[in-house]
């Protein structure tokens, strides 16, 4: 009777244990491209206060404010930066022949965070509003470089462009980098920068919270035309001692930090728990600019031989220790498509003929050469906050006393340094490339004009061939020319380009993207079709090869098998003796 | 505790005046490795460019020594002297000084300090005369505060009441009864200047480019010292420099506080009655005669 | 002790008047000396690249949203006028009017700074009484020498320090903030997740302040205790303690009042690289970001707040002298 009743129970164990590894070997292959997981909340530390962001909340570095502001608003396409235009809220543009009319197609499936539709009017109005309002850091897309002409909405979801010059660049820079604003609220608006609510877009995430110098909140739009996003909430506080934020980010308290790393941490950072470092590819220079009207720098041979007196290694090695790239006198970052290969050329003894050349010798033997009788003495204005500046500023000047160029360094703090390098009362002043700057061609022509007061014949003629340019690859080609010019005559001294890694607690979230010119912080991290548009993978596809994953999944398998026969074995075993004894008992 | 003071500042005006001599390197030279840690050549390591921070801490005592020095002088005359006059004469010489006193005292100083540095550039001259020209006031104050009290005793009143002229109370009555506060109010002057200077420096304020030990921890927290073990060599002695030299002025005011005013001396017995074992000081003695 | 008389009510209205003409000279400064920093609010708000590109008009229009077109005595003039109304004007840095911003901070910097005040005076100034009452043991000495050393440490590489020891190392407190940034707690557990985040700034702030208020009390007291009238009232039989509670203390304490005082005044500055170390959102980094931006309305607006609230405190100190220390007579107090 016993025997019986365990026998019984043999099955259902059995039948138990074979389906289960039926489920277990018929589950999904989870390797191969899956994105990211889906995470509730992350915390992003961030090192500056920058406003509402709206495209009109511009703070001075440092900090992100386009990534941020990239969150809440989208633009025509992907961004400024890529070798062709990716559609993003246009789902495609043409040109006439000479680029001069573009006809571009928008979704008709987007809407604003507060449920207005997205139409071409709200575009055709950004366009006029940039044009003809006060500046930010966009508006020059439509009021200089190019001159917009008219944006006109044809229909609800067609947009005519018409620009004053050839734009052949207009999907893949301008229409790429510009927010569109909704019309039904900033019609109204006179002044953009007392706009203090909170802004309206149609991106992925919905600023919620903002509490001035404390943090940020952001929701996510789940309506978002590419699907919701793949996190949830984001929490920004706002942590201005680099410190501070690694040390955060060392005890877990924030899940990622949009500093960058400093070459001096990197090491004892990467070997934090979970702590994972990436390099973000985001456009970073530092470059001294020239007052060209303060003698002896409106000398063109006066200015390249500073050129070459620079040893751009030696800095990157010291004050970098290692991590950058020696600047090149093409001014265009080098992992821009618009980059022109080319090396600085390091030769004091060149210099130092150059100058000879030109007139300007030690006469005195004192060391130090004199022009027009009296000694050469630059003075270099860095930021006081910047301590890379003030340590590259002294071995600048060192360098430079070797080819008998005094330079004295003065450390100003922010708004003064501000407030001469826009009224030019500086010899050198010591100047933050920012991406959009070094990265943005449209951008780097309009700066040569205001920013760097560059005047050079011959750049005039390419200049003027470069508005006339009505494709892209002519476009491209000038560009190249006007870098090679600068070789003879550069607009400012590039020192270098910082490597710019950022540090991310991989258990937090792991679908970050390096997207260059933004870095890993934006909203391309976010959104889980991203990484296969712009055709980069996440940082978690790329630390997990797939073998590991395969042979994990291996090891899984054998180990249910193996424990599913040691529990039958055993089972069996165990039935047995108790059976045995069983009878035993019975035949007692 | 006064020798214990006093040697200690002796030993940091020897360092920075012999600095040339003393120092193991040129602190100007990069002569090891960027973020070096200890060795026998580099006993505190290097800094973030390779410059010998031994060397540094050495050159740096004269800035810090000197700004704390001079800023307190300043400050401690014009203090004193305001703070006597108007609180011994009162009636409207003491409030038009002590609105003065007020109108200073409401604004905030650091940040004034910003603007300031802002202003007049970013150079140690400039940090001398702002520093000095402002901290004066708080010192004047509590000393005035006291002067109204030592106004009202005995001694004083009595040689009023004997035609003294208010010079001669001032100088032989009061300001010997203040300066014990003197004193300490000197060496908390040294102190907070010394103390707002490193402040400043930190904050990036101060002259960067010259070596100062508020400026040498200005490199190290913005170079990730205090997150790596560099904070060993790199952020403790700055930081204990300074506390050092501001704890060796205290000590010696404190010293100074005993020797002016025997009455204070730690050494007398707290239970019995103080008359038996005091000396007359000279003040008891004019206002007997 | 007297009751005040008529002429002690005038005399007291004389001294609120000499404190409005301090008041108004203060905020007269404070208007001149952000505007000597060289830069307009036109160099932190729009990026270096454009600013060359501005047209006149549009400069106008920036300067104009923040009234800094017109002439200065105009400017001036509609400063004094928005003090009495209570409008402080806009930030040039939010774009928010002024007195939102500074009640938003004030707070914070109460609770640290208060906080700060409190435990100094209270643990620094009892100390100092205790010590100057007991002069002679070794525990005078060691406790004289602690607080010395304590007064001499640069406030911001204490709390770095300690952040890096008690965030990183330990891993018992936060590292920045004042509150959590999302408002998942409330209630008791939202004022749990504040007082961590107090906890190491205030530990900081009342280390580096509590110093100098004992030796001011030790001071103060040791001098008051040498006095005749103190031998007086031992020779009468009152024990030591009483002498020194009843009689020492209460006269000891002006010098201390003052000093509370002039801390009151000071310590919001002073607390600005704590804060910044901190993260902490309090008055003092409000005004080192409005110098470096050059937004002259925030700091106008908190100068005045921090003028306002130092004449208070100086106004109470003043009022409290003649009911401390009986011998400051009101009559000589003109």
């Amino acid at each position: 009777m016993v025997r019986g009743a365990l026998e019984r129970s043999w099955r259902p164990v059995l039948v138990f244990v074979l389906g289960l590894l039926i489920v277990v070997v018929s589950s999904p292959t989870a390797g191969g491209a899956q994105q990211s997981q889906q995470v509730e909340r992350l915390t992003i530390a961030t090192e500056a206060d920058k406003g509402n962001l709206t495209p009109y909340s511009f703070r001075p570095p440092p900090g992100i404010h386009s990534e941020l502001v990239g969150l809440v608003y989208d633009t025509l396409f992907l961004h400024p930066y890529t070798e062709e235009p990716i559609p993003w809220l246009a789902t495609e543009a043409s040109a006439n022949a000479d680029a001069t009319v573009w006809t571009v197609t928008l979704r008709d499936d987007v809407t604003w965070h507060d449920g207005e539709e997205f139409t071409a009017e709200d575009v055709a109005f950004t366009y006029d509003y940039y044009r003809d309002g006060p500046p930010n850091r966009y508006t020059h897309h439509a009021s200089e470089v190019p001159v917009v002409e008219s944006a006109e909405a044809l229909d609800a979801t067609t947009v005519e462009f018409t620009c004053e010059q050839p734009c052949p660049t207009l999907d893949l820079v301008t229409l790429a980098d510009l927010p569109i604003l909704p019309q039904h609220i900033w019609e109204d608006v006179e002044d953009p920068q007392t706009y203090t609510d909170l802004p309206v877009g149609t991106g992925p995430y919905r600023l919620a919270e903002y509490v001035e110098d404390q943090s940020y909140l952001f929701e996510a739009n789940e309506d978002y035309f590419l699907g919701p996003p793949a996190v949830g909430e984001i929490e920004m506080p706002i942590v201005p001692d680099p410190s501070s934020m690694f040390l955060a980010l060392q005890n877990g308290q924030v899940d990622t930090a949009t500093r960058p790393v400093p070459p001096e941490l990197q090491e004892s950072l990467g070997e934090a728990r979970d702590v994972e470092l990436v390099e973000g590819k985001r456009f970073a220079s530092i470059f001294y600019r020239f007052n060209a009207e303060s003698p002896p720098l409106d000398q063109q041979e006066f200015r390249r031989a500073l050129d070459m007196a620079v040893d751009r290694q030696a800095l990157v090695d010291t004050v970098l220790l290692g991590n950058g790239r020696a600047g090149s006198p093409s001014f265009m970052h080098p992992d821009s498509r618009w980059f022109e290969p080319q090396d600085a050329a390091f030769d004091p003894e060149q210099a130092g003929a150059i100058l000879d050349e030109a007139g300007i010798t030690d006469s005195d033997g004192d060391g130090s050469r004199e022009y027009e009788g009296e000694p050469v003495s630059l003075s270099i204005i860095v930021s006081a906050n910047d301590p890379l500046q003030i340590r590259t500023a002294e071995l600048v000047a060192q360098q430079l006393g070797e080819v008998g160029i005094e330079l004295v360094p003065e450390s100003l703090d922010p708004g003064t340094l501000s407030q001469r390098q826009n009224a030019l009362d500086f010899e050198l002043s010591s100047f933050q490339g920012v991406p959009h700057l070094i990265g943005d061609p449209t951008q780097m022509i309009e700066s040569l004009e205001s920013l760097l007061v560059y005047s050079n014949p011959e750049y005039e003629g390419l200049r003027e061939e470069w508005f006339q340019s009505t494709s892209v690859e002519q476009q491209g080609e000038t560009m190249r020319e006007i870098q090679r010019l600068f070789v003879e005559d550069p607009p400012a001294l590039t020192l270098y380009y910082p490597d710019t890694t950022y540090a991310y607690n991989s258990s937090a979230y792991d679908g970050w993207i390096p997207v260059e010119g933004h870095g890993i912080h934006h909203k391309w991290s976010f959104i889980p079709e991203a990484p296969e548009l712009l055709g980069i993978e996440t940082v978690a596809q790329r630390t997990a090869p797939p073998e590991e994953e395969t042979g994990g999944r291996t090891i899984l398998y054998a180990l249910v098998v193996a424990g599913a026969v040691v529990l039958l074995v055993l089972g069996f075993f165990l039935l047995r003796r108790r059976s045995a004894r069983g009878s035993d008992e019975d035949q007692i | 505790m006064g020798r214990v003071g006093a040697t200690i500042l002796l030993l940091f005006v020897v360092a920075a005046i012999f600095a040339p001599i003393l120092a193991p390197h040129d602190p100007a030279l990069r002569t090891a490795q960027p973020f070096a840690a200890p060795s026998f050549a580099h006993p505190l390591g290097a800094n973030d460019v390779g410059q010998d921070i031994l060397s540094e801490l050495i050159f740096a005592s004269r800035l810090s020594l000197t700004v704390g020095f001079v800023t307190a002088c300043l400050a401690t005359v014009l203090g004193a002297a305001v703070g006597i006059v108007g609180g011994y004469l009162r009636g409207a010489v003491d409030t038009v000084l002590m609105r003065g006193v007020d109108v200073i005292l409401s604004l905030p100083f650091l940040p004034l300090m910003i603007v300031l540095a802002a202003f007049l550039g970013q150079n140690t001259t400039n940090l001398i005369l702002v520093i000095g020209l402002l901290i004066w006031a708080r010192p004047a104050r509590l000393i005035r505060s006291q002067v109204l009290s030592v106004r009202e005793s005995g001694h004083v009143q009595a040689a009023r009441a004997m035609g003294a002229t208010h010079g001669y109370i001032m100088v032989r009555h009061v300001l010997p009864r203040v300066t014990p506060l003197v004193a300490a109010q000197f060496v908390r002057t040294a102190n907070v200047s010394i103390m707002l200077e490193a402040s400043l420096a930190f904050l990036g304020l101060s002259d960067p480019f010259q070596k100062s030990w508020g400026a040498i921890l200005f490199y190290a927290n913005a170079r990730s010292a205090f997150l790596t073990d560099a904070w060993l060599w790199w952020v403790l002695p700055p930081g204990l420099c300074i506390a050092a030299v501001v704890v060796s002025f205290a000590f010696l005011g404190y010293a100074l506080e005993e020797r002016v005013d025997p009455r204070l001396r730690s050494t007398l017995p707290t239970k019995e009655p103080l008359r038996d074992t005091r000396t007359p000081t000279p003040v008891r003695e004019d206002a007997l005669r | 002790m007297p009751r005040p008389s008529g002429a002690a009510w005038r005399r007291g209205g004389g001294r609120v008047a000499q404190y409005a003409l301090v008041l108004l000279v203060a905020v007269s400064l404070n208007f001149a000396i952000p505007r000597l920093a060289p830069g307009t609010p036109i160099d932190y708000l729009v990026p270096s690249e454009q600013v060359a590109t501005i047209t006149p008009e549009q400069r106008e229009r920036v300067l104009a949203q923040f009234g800094l077109e017109k002439p200065l005595l105009e400017q001036y003039r509609l400063y004094l006028t928005g003090i009495l109304r209570g409008d402080l004007g806009i930030s040039a840095q939010q774009g928010r009017p002024v007195v939102d911003m500074l009640l938003e901070r004030l707070p914070w910097t109460l609770v640290l700074v208060g906080g700060a005040i409190t435990l100094s005076t209270v643990i620094g100034g009892g100390a100092g009484f205790l010590s100057a009452a007991r002069r002679g043991g070794r525990t005078e000495a060691w406790g004289l020498a602690l607080f010395m050393f304590l007064d001499s440490m640069p406030p911001f590489w204490i709390g770095l320090l300690l952040l890096v020891f008690f965030s990183g190392y330990l891993d018992l407190l936060p590292v920045f903030g004042a509150l959590p940034t999302s408002g998942a707690a409330d209630g008791f557990g939202l004022t749990l997740e504040f007082a961590q985040r107090l906890v190491l700034p205030l530990a900081t702030l009342t280390m580096v302040r509590a110093g100098w208020l004992f030796l001011v009390a030790r001071s103060s007291l040791a001098g008051e205790l040498s006095e005749d009238y103190i031998l007086m009232a031992e020779a009468k039989g009152l024990s030591r303690r009483q002498v020194v509670l009843g009689h020492g203390i209460r006269n000891a304490l002006l010098p201390l009042v003052t000093a509370v005082a002039v801390e009151v005044g000071t310590v919001v500055g002073g607390a600005t690289v704590v804060e910044t170390v901190f993260s902490y959102p309090g008055l003092g980094r409000l005004i080192y970001e409005s110098v470096l931006s050059r937004d002259y309305a925030v700091l106008q607006g908190a100068f005045l707040l921090l003028a306002v609230g130092v004449i208070l405190a100086n106004l109470l100190a003043d009022l409290l002298y003649p009911i401390i220390d009986p011998r400051v007579r009101a009559e000589s107090a003109r």
